[in-house]
């Protein structure tokens, strides 16, 4: 039993210190991208290659003044931070990063991640609410409704996902996908050669793929749903107020949020660490930074959607799509399996 | 003590300070997060028994999506302490910390008459495939009454909030 | 029969409501310009197609035989045998609730057309839905299926009470009802979890059958575990809610004023006989063997509720406040036959014994029930009737009623007589079955304080009907009608006198209704 929790433990603080020493790298990637994207350079001074930007980022974080606004409710200022970051990294326990490479894997994997994202919101609405701003306050608002509506289109693909693999568990969601594509077809198995068993090349999935991704951005709070901190008009939105590492605790927390999703969304639609010739890990980060390329992508090519056009995305089209996407697929199943063993 | 049992008693106690926090506190915001994190450790106690779908759906629907609600409403109205106005209800409190001491020691007493104990190993251990199978077998019924509960009240809260036409 | 001639059988009005109500709700939708009677129309057709479906079950011969051996042969969903029941019980009930429904649609219309100006398709998919949650509550054998058809009828009587959107009287009604509801519901939820922490099952016959060897071929009663009787108790605070018992009664005079009229009527016909039904179901049937723990608390709630609701009666100037405490009494004297149960009777119900004919007060009770709902109908038909002309339902309203309306005065007259308990009408057999069967049981304390509470009952039921007869009217004009109001009327009182002068074959219908079980609620079913 000891010994159990022991490994636990160390398997745990071995994920989390890989993702954690990994995000300044991301930040960099994202702030270099960005640069070539805009026809500039981006940091390139600290280091080669500008390679230690982030780190000296940090140092510069950590000498700042620690500011408490006047009439903020001080231990939710305090913990507000904190409830961001944490359940960010909570989440990666249960990604299968390889076919031995998963800390946990629990039999809710898909519902866990689910609902440690639902519990990442509280952070962000406290920090919003504690601060005693209004323009902190507004990003509050908006963030919680945001998640909650999208929390809904997004819990529905991947309702699509279990339905299609069959179960809760991400490791057998990954092994699901092992193999060349297949699928039901008059009453038959086809075997499709040279095609990978991925649920992003299943027609019956692209609905919950697309669902999911938008979902995910908005989730993450980053563009173009990044209404939260909407610069031109709230500042920096429900983080205004905090300053040196506190304001570096949500920065972290943003950007293992965008793993977090990336993570899942190979997992869950690109067949995980599948890959053939390369070792598994290897395909696994490989898919992840290609996710991860999306986002910085559509950061940079996408303007802010207005907030009422984000409400209506969420709930008009993304939902009833979803919805559909289900049903479709229980149509489907029908099919497979005949209406008379029901 | 086993690391179960450690847990158990942190969960529980942390489960009963979270409900008095959420009674006592005067700040609706406080009372709604002590909720929240009442309601977490009633998740960490079933998360013991081995019910660990039930526990992830006690955090997603109440922890995450029905406080994040009531938490945004109270923020929206931003209530304050002195905005409650006088508390005329103040009489009652005898009264109700009487009959709260009453039902708490009967629930008690029922209870321990079940025959409580600490059971070392989780006593629930129900897959979330074997859960949908008992209700699409078994509670197929109250499953299909549950959704038209929901229903009723989605159509009962668009007639309620609905603008006049016109108007 | 085939499982699925067998299913749609059973679950007939069930099935037929459910679709109607979608219906309503989706026809307004594709037809936004429908003239909004054509709904009024289809509720009254949902309601009397729910009634002939319950006929057919009854009627028909061999469905108890086919459902037997269905469930042996595991035809029968499992599922259904566990959580729903077809039983006396249960169908009589629901003709009772679809009879009192069918009056409610028929006072409906004129109503809504004068005084809702929204959400008018939408009335009546929640009344559809709120009857169809009654059928499921009268029918529910199991307490998980029990707690949510009891929330799906709260919360569709929460919106309807709030229906009238400029009036704060309506929301302050549909505001604490929800308050009493949702607490009372909690601790009924509460309750359940600890019978079932006591018993290891939520199937009410697996209970009952855990029982019954302590029960014992004598009938004497035993004590019950303690866990069980509190989660009774508990469960206790939700039915008593529903039936607006004596202490759960606060929410009933203020929602009863608020609410729409029809759905006022509605609380207190439809959804009591189906909460009496349901207490019925739980403590006479499921929990039988453990009388001897729950029936001095009944009688003594009995004694208190008719006893509060009478002697607050008699301040009332809002007429409809005045049904509310009157309809708070008569569920008084409605226990006074829960508690004159007895274990023996509960060994006829299972035909352990013979029957044993007068001293049993359950077939006495929907005696009763159906008197009430004719006579409360009736009652509430001429409400409605002088309401609808008036605007408003204060006692000046029926100053002068004989001279503007000779027809609506007698009629609301002859339902308060019954309501009295004035022989040859219903409400007059009821208590006699009652109180006799109280008196046959020991209880005579009892049967005394419902006689002294009929005498006080008369002062505030005859004050309004002399001010019907011997005031001068406020205004001289006529009070007129529709057909529909004043025919919902004339059914009551007619219905209330039938029953009261066919005693013996309603009184044998209500027994048979009891014996001739469809469904036996067979405790070897697991």
């Amino acid at each position: 039993m000891a010994e159990e929790v022991f490994w636990g433990i160390l398997k745990f603080v071995i994920v989390l210190t890989c993702v954690f020493l990994s995000i300044p790298f991301v930040i960099l990637a994202e702030r270099r991208f960005l640069g070539f994207m805009q026809d500039r350079y981006g940091p390139n001074r600290v280091g080669p290659g500008g390679l230690l930007q982030s780190f000296a980022d940090v140092v510069k974080l950590l000498f700042k003044e620690e500011i408490i606004p006047a009439g903020a409710d001080k231990a939710l200022y305090l913990l507000a931070p904190a409830l961001v970051l944490v359940p960010a990294l909570c989440t990666f326990v249960v990604i299968p990063f390889g076919p031995n490479a998963q800390p946990v894997d629990l039999g809710i994997g898909v519902l866990y991640i689910l609902g440690l994202a639902s519990l990442g919101v509280y952070g962000i609405v406290l920090a919003g609410w504690s601060s005693n701003s209004k323009y902190a306050f507004l990003g509050a608002l908006r963030s919680s409704a945001q998640m909650i509506s999208y929390e809904l289109a997004v819990g529905l693909a991947i309702v699509v996902v279990v339905m299609m693999t069959g179960s809760l568990r991400l490791g057998e969601i990954v092994n699901e996908q092992a193999g060349p594509l297949r699928f039901w077809w008059a009453g038959q198995l086809v075997e499709v050669p040279f095609l990978p068993n991925w649920l992003a090349l299943k027609p019956l999935a692209w609905p919950a793929l697309l669902i999911f991704l938008v979902g995910g951005f908005a989730e993450t709070n980053r563009a173009p749903f990044d209404l939260p901190e909407a610069e031109t008009e709230l500042v920096a939105g429900y983080h205004t107020e905090y300053t040196g590492m506190k304001f570096a605790m949500f920065f972290l927390a943003e950007y293992a949020n965008v793993l977090t999703v990336s993570a899942m969304t190979v997992t869950l639609f690109f067949g995980g660490w599948h890959g053939p010739l390369l070792p598994p890990l290897v395909w696994f980060l490989l898919k992840m930074s290609l996710v991860v390329f999306l986002f910085m992508w559509a950061r940079a090519t996408l303007p802010r959607i207005r907030y009422d056009r984000l409400m209506q995305l969420g709930w008009t089209a993304l939902l009833p799509v979803g919805l559909a996407n289900v049903v479709a697929l229980a149509f489907y199943h029908i099919l497979k399996v005949g209406y008379g063993t029901i | 003590m086993s690391v179960g049992q450690v847990v158990f008693w942190l969960a529980a106690v942390g489960a009963v300070l979270g409900a008095i926090g959420m009674l006592s506190s005067p700040n609706p915001v406080h009372s709604a997060l002590f909720l929240v994190f009442s309601l977490f450790c009633v998740a960490v106690v079933y998360l013991l028994m081995g019910a660990e779908f039930l526990a992830i759906i006690q955090v997603i629907v109440y922890a995450g999506a029905i406080m994040v609600l009531f938490l945004f409403v109270i923020m929206l109205l931003n209530l304050k302490r002195d905005e409650f106005g006088q508390d005329r209800l103040f009489r009652q409190y005898p009264v109700s910390y009487l009959a709260t001491a009453v039902l708490g020691a009967v629930l008690t007493t029922a209870g321990l008459a079940v025959g409580l104990r600490f059971s070392e190993e989780p006593t629930l251990l129900v897959p979330a495939d074997r859960l949908a199978n008992l209700l699409f077998t078994k509670y197929l019924l109250p499953f299909e009454l549950a959704s038209l509960i929901l229903l009723i009240a989605m159509i009962g809260v668009v007639v309620m909030v609905k603008r006049p036409r016109g108007g | 029969m085939t499982f699925k001639d067998l299913f749609i059988l059973l679950l007939g009005p069930e099935l037929w409501l459910t679709f109607l109500g979608f219906f309503l709700f989706t026809l307004d939708l594709i037809f936004p310009r429908a003239p909004k009677k054509v709904f009024g129309l289809l509720t009254l057709l949902a309601f009397v197609g729910g009634l002939v479906l319950v006929a057919a079950q009854v009627l028909s011969p061999d469905l108890a035989d086919e459902v037997r051996q269905a469930a042996q042969e595991n035809r029968l969903g499992y599922w259904l045998v566990t959580t729903f029941s077809l039983d006396g019980l249960a169908t009589f009930s629901k003709g009772a609730i679809f009879i009192g429904a069918i009056l409610i649609a028929l006072v409906t219309v004129d109503y809504v057309e004068k005084n809702l100006r929204e959400g008018i398709p939408e009335f009546y998919g929640l009344m559809v839905f709120s009857v169809l949650a009654l059928c499921f509550m009268v029918s529910s054998v199991e307490l998980i299926t029990l707690f949510l058809a009891i929330e799906f009828a709260s919360i569709s009587s929460y919106i309807l009470a709030a229906y009238l959107r400029g009036d704060p009287k309506s929301s302050e009604a549909a505001m604490k009802y929800f308050l009493v509801g949702a607490t009372t519901t909690a601790a009924g939820l509460y309750g359940m979890s600890l019978i079932y922490a006591g018993t290891g099952t939520t199937y009410l016959y697996e209970m009952t059958a855990q029982f019954m060897p302590q029960l014992g071929e004598t009938g004497v009663a035993f004590s019950p575990p303690l866990p069980v009787l509190i989660g009774l108790l508990m469960m206790l605070a939700t039915l008593g809610f529903k039936v607006a018992m004596v202490p759960f009664h606060g929410w009933c005079p203020d929602a009863y004023e608020g609410a729409p009229t029809p759905i006022t009527a509605f609380l207190s016909v439809a959804s009591k006989i189906a909460g009496m039904a349901t207490l019925m179901r739980v403590f006479a049937s499921g929990f039988g063997p453990l009388s001897a723990g729950w029936v001095p608390i009944l009688a003594f709630l009995s004694l208190v509720t008719m006893t509060f609701g009478n002697l607050a009666a008699l301040w009332q100037t809002n007429v409809k406040r005045l049904m509310a405490y009157s309809s708070i009494s008569q569920v008084g004297y409605l226990l006074i036959g829960v508690a004159a149960f007895s274990p023996s009777d509960f060994q006829t119900l299972l035909g352990m014994s013979t029957f044993q004919g007068s001293e049993m007060a359950l077939p006495g009770i929907f005696y009763f029930l159906l008197g009430y709902a004719f006579a409360n109908m009736g009652a509430f038909a001429v409400i409605i009737w002088v309401e609808n002309w008036e605007g408003a339902t204060d006692r000046e309203s029926f100053e002068g009623l004989a001279q503007r309306s000779p027809v609506a005065a007698a009629l609301l007259t002859l339902s308060f007589l019954s309501l009295i308990g004035i022989p040859p009408l219903a409400g007059f057999f009821g208590k006699f079955f009652l109180f006799g069967a109280a008196l046959s049981r020991g209880l005579g304390w009892l049967a005394i304080a419902g006689v002294v509470n009929s005498v006080i009952s008369a002062f505030y039921y005859l004050e309004v009907v002399r001010r019907m007869y011997f005031f001068p009217p406020r205004r001289p004009e006529r009070v007129s009608t529709s057909l529909m109001v004043s025919s919902a009327a004339v059914l009551g009182v007619v219905g209330a006198f039938a029953i009261g002068i066919l005693t013996e074959p309603a009184y044998q219908w209500a027994m048979a209704a009891f014996f001739d079980v469809v469904f036996a609620p067979n405790i070897s079913f697991r």
